[in-house]
């Protein structure tokens, strides 16, 4: 049987570790050829090299969401390569300002009190939101762009999580940011409906990657998914089977929909 | 390749027509077995055999699901066939009160100055609310009640709509109803995700089904009633489907309590 995404092209930002990861080997299995882009180099090259080892196509581009010139660059070196772009997937995120450098000290989590509203520096504010709400504009926009110049149609999936309905004291940026991508989902796919592109989003809950890690070592994740109605946390390939879902024909009439992967949190 | 449900036992309610009638078509070709259960004796009996025909197991069920004997029967009735149950999809419904009968004078949508809240009488109030969500509520619970018992976990799948999110003044029944739908979706998944039991529900925008037939024929003409849908255009009844069983299948491991809108992006949450 043939994939459920043969033929396609799709982006994956944050596609070097954690959900971007498991999106990026998903769609690959299902045959899409997939662009990585992450500033994770080790990371995204690995992923890059694994689907090529079994048979598919991948590209890894070293990409700053953040950065206006590099989402255009891989949307770019994406379409040259490949030849069309079907599919963008915004799974790059960061939980706190440093988080990409691995800087514990900054860990709202592992230090509540520097992270504070009064506390946190604006500069960590500004971080968050650039990567986690401008980076997705950024990314969507382009891709949207050139999906409209090639007249096809196409699908984008965002990165909420559950912190958008939840306020969780350390992470207001983060919280901020999420919900604000919630929204972005839905004014895109009012503008791109009409182009045959559906915009749509996942809110994941508790889900067992490096990024959740610091949480995991002090057992609070543990503690917090325990309580849920499934009462574990998840796989990224739980949440990855719904931004699948997002992306292939099966969803084709559903647009600027956030769906929560999250175990039965109390969210909408 | 095997199919997504195979072993599985599903009830599908409302399969005789539109998308539940979708659903079990496609259930069954994922190999779940499937019991249809429904007042529309016609369209169930042939939705049944049309999946023995291609070699599947159904069963029909002349069932209402607000009556709390006809849901406990059905239960019954497909466990002592199929052995278990693993699966539940709540799309029966009506639009208005006496849509079963087909009575074109109590159609709100040929005669919207009849359905105001204050012309309706209660009883089209209460034949809604009855239908759409104490029958929800019913066969929810029972196939609750079963899976437990039976203790394998499974998945609820419910149908809500996009009315449950945007007040229609003449459909005030059958938005609250929905809404309903909503909440009563969330408060079954808190409830039973400790038994591995998921609940989610889909909020269908307009799709082609019968109902949405008589919104049409009402439709003084004029423009394009769609144009405000970004996705311009109405759906078929299984593009839905695929929705509830996305919701059915493990490909949701961990979605439980949502309500998933398949609604071209009309503007809801
Ligand atoms: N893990 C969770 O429990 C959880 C819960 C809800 C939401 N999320 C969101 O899901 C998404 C994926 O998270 P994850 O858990 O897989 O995290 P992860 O840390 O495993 O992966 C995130 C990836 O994004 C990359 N990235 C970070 N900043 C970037 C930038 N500026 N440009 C390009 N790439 C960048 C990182 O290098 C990393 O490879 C994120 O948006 C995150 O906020 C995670
Ligand atoms: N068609 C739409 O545009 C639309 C939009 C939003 C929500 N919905 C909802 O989706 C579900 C399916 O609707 P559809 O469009 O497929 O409608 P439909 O009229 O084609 O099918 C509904 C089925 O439910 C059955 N039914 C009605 N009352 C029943 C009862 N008391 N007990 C058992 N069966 C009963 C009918 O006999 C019929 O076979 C309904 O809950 C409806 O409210 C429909």
């Amino acid at each position: 049987m043939a994939g459920e995404l043969e033929g396609k092209v799709s982006i994956i930002t944050g596609g070097g570790s954690g959900m971007g990861r498991s999106s990026a080997l998903m769609f690959a299995r299902e045959g899409a050829a997939v662009a990585i882009a992450d500033v994770n180099d080790e990371g995204g090259e690995q992923v890059a090299a694994q689907i090529e080892d079994s048979g598919g196509n991948a590209l890894f581009v070293h990409t700053d969401t953040s950065s206006e010139a590099d989402v255009l660059n891989v949307v770019s070196k994406t379409v040259e390569k490949f030849g069309r772009l079907d599919s963008m997937v915004t799974a790059a995120g960061i939980s706190y300002a440093n988080y990409v450098e691995g800087d514990e000290a900054t860990d709202p989590f592992l230090h509540p009190e520097t992270a504070t509203i009064l506390n946190k520096p604006t500069e960590r504010w500004q971080k968050v939101i650039d990567v986690n709400l401008t980076g997705v504009m950024l990314c969507a926009r382009e891709a949207a762009r050139q999906m409209v110049a090639e007249g096809h149609g196409g699908t984008i999936v965002n990165f909420s999580s559950i912190a958008a309905y939840g306020p969780s004291p350390g992470i207001m940026d983060y919280c901020v940011a999420k919900v604000g991508v919630v929204m972005l989902t839905r004014c895109f796919a009012v503008e791109f409906g009409p182009h045959g592109i559906r915009v749509n989003a996942v809110a994941p809950g508790p889900i067992d990657t490096p990024m959740t890690a610091s949480l995991q070592r002090t057992g609070a994740l543990q503690q917090q998914s325990g309580a849920l109605p499934l009462g574990r946390m998840a796989q990224p390939e739980e949440v990855a089977e719904a931004v699948l879902f997002f992306t292939s024909d099966r969803s084709s009439y559903v647009t600027g929909k956030t769906l929560g992967v999250d175990g039965g949190t109390n969210t909408v």
